[in-house]
């Protein structure tokens, strides 16, 4: 399978803050959604990808090119949403449109004006007066209107209600549908994910904590439930991290299936990429 | 080059939410000029400032929508983003001195003055342009490199210095030199020289600020 976009041993060092060793790849014709806590290293490694900030050492590649000689080709093929930033509030739509088609080569009005239609944004408005929702809006439309091949999506459904959501959701579907593009998303709403994504990669205090299929994640994980005395009996191998609640012990296990087989345990619970997140910061091993 | 448009584009877009309230102080001064039967010679200057100021408060407004970090995703090089940024001030400051310079002689000739003194008026122009240009090759490195916020401040305390230090230099030249302080800006009135003197300041301003947004990471 092809990658769009290659990290190798990307690394930064700020002060309060190291992103260590990241190494990600986003396949053609996949989603792969970024998920960790606020300042787990999501916004940096974005902003790396574009060249918003120099990494230390690593190399990343955007269609087989490297970033650091290819800036401004590469650019032209991504379409970018960055969780608070954005052209002034005080520009309309229209207004947008006539800067964007002096920026991209092949920024296509005509399809701008189909997503401001279809999302139902005044054109002679400013966007100031615009509700969170169709503040985000705007912004995927024009990330979508020069015919990206790579999205980059940094929180895209924050401020989205369920509707909005669910719209949008199916929209990156879409653009998806060729196999020739691919989507790299990250998002704190990790259900967003679920149903979106192909791949997640979970990354935590800088560090990458795994790349996993979504499906796989969801299918083969579990997360044990029960008491302490079981929990005693279970070899420190069979498990990744455990929780301890007030009156029981939630283990995340790789393989609920092998697990079982193992282990006499009743309650093994399909979990939620949230649930899989939550045990990987909160337990211990 | 597209994109350096693109990018003016968006920075006179975002003019014109104000332009009401810049028609407004105009057309309230050129009111006091008949008033005070100023010959229009406060506008002449007050103009071209009012735009070059106009022209710096383009980074307050990206830095309020973060803007400066949306721009640098676009298929540009940050070189083409400063030199956007520089082109668009000074052609904003030189369009407030021609409109400064228009309204003065327009004034003049509508209070029926007997003498319409175009030689004085264009001096005037001359030295509001190329003292403001001056003026903003040291702000705008400022604001890029201590960004919008933080630029504010310390803008103001480079204006004084700057007004200092030139006010030094021009005494220390009439000390070392055996010319009166009226000679000097009588050389100065060498309109070429001037605004030579300006534009060179200016890029190198340019170059200055391309080095420290080059470096830069938002």
């Amino acid at each position: 399978m092809e990658n769009i976009l290659e990290i190798n041993n990307l690394c930064k060092k700020y002060e309060s803050f190291e992103l260590q060793n990241v190494n990600l790849c986003v396949p053609k014709g996949m989603i792969m959604g970024l998920i960790g806590e606020n300042g787990a290293g999501k916004t940096t490694t974005i902003k790396s990808i574009l060249n918003i900030i120099k990494a230390d050492s690593g190399n990343i590649k955007v269609f087989n090119l490297d970033i650091k000689d290819n800036d401004e080709e590469i650019k032209e093929d991504i379409g970018v949403v960055l969780d608070d930033c954005f052209l002034s509030e005080y520009l309309t739509p229209l207004d947008i449109n006539k800067i964007m088609k002096n920026i991209y080569k092949k920024w296509d009005e005509q399809i701008y004006f189909k997503y401001i239609d279809s999302f139902k944004l005044p054109k002679n408005k400013i966007s100031k007066d615009f509700s969170n929702g169709m503040k985000m809006k705007l912004k995927i439309a024009v990330a979508l209107s020069h015919h990206p091949k790579l999205l980059i999506l940094d929180e895209p459904t924050s401020g989205l209600d369920p509707v909005a959501r669910s719209e949008i959701l199916d929209i990156f579907q879409e653009f998806i549908q060729d196999e020739e593009h691919a989507i790299l998303v990250s998002s704190h709403i990790t259900t967003d994910l679920e149903h979106i994504a192909d791949y997640i990669t979970f990354i935590n205090e800088g560090k990458i904590v795994f790349t996993r299929p979504k499906d796989e994640l969801l299918e083969n994980y579990g997360i044990v439930k029960c008491g302490e005395k079981e929990f005693n009996t279970i070899e420190k191998n069979d498990y990744i991290k455990y929780k301890k609640n007030r009156y029981e012990y939630e283990i995340l296990v790789e393989n609920k299936v092998e697990f079982k087989k193992k282990y006499d345990i009743e309650v093994i619970d399909k979990p939620t990429i949230e649930e899989i997140m939550l045990i990987y910061i909160k337990g211990v091993k | 080059m597209n994109i350096v448009k693109g990018l003016i584009i968006k920075d006179l877009l975002n003019l014109k939410n104000y332009m009401k309230s810049i028609l407004c102080i105009i057309v309230f001064y050129i009111l006091l000029s008949f008033i005070n039967n100023d010959l229009g010679s406060f506008l002449t200057v007050f103009i071209p400032i009012c735009f070059g100021m106009i022209g710096i408060s383009s980074f307050n407004y990206d830095n309020l929508s973060k803007s400066d970090e949306y721009i640098l995703t676009f298929p540009t090089t940050r070189k083409n983003i400063v030199k956007s940024r520089y082109l668009y001030i000074i052609v904003l400051t030189l369009v407030g001195t021609i409109l400064g310079f228009v309204l003065s002689i327009i004034i003049q000739n509508m209070m029926q003055s007997t003498s319409t003194n175009i030689g004085e008026i264009l001096a005037l122009s001359i030295g509001a342009f190329s003292g403001m240009t001056i003026v903003q090759a040291v702000q705008i490195p400022i604001m890029y490199k201590f960004g919008a916020e933080k630029g504010r401040i310390i803008q103001m305390i480079t204006i004084v210095a700057v007004m200092l230090i030139a006010s030094g230099i021009i005494a220390l030249i009439v000390k070392i030199f055996p010319i009166s302080i009226e000679s000097f800006f009588f050389i100065l009135q060498g309109y070429e020289i001037t605004i030579a003197t300006a534009i060179i300041i200016y890029l190198i301003s340019y170059k200055v600020s391309l080095k420290i947004f080059s470096k830069k990471e938002i």
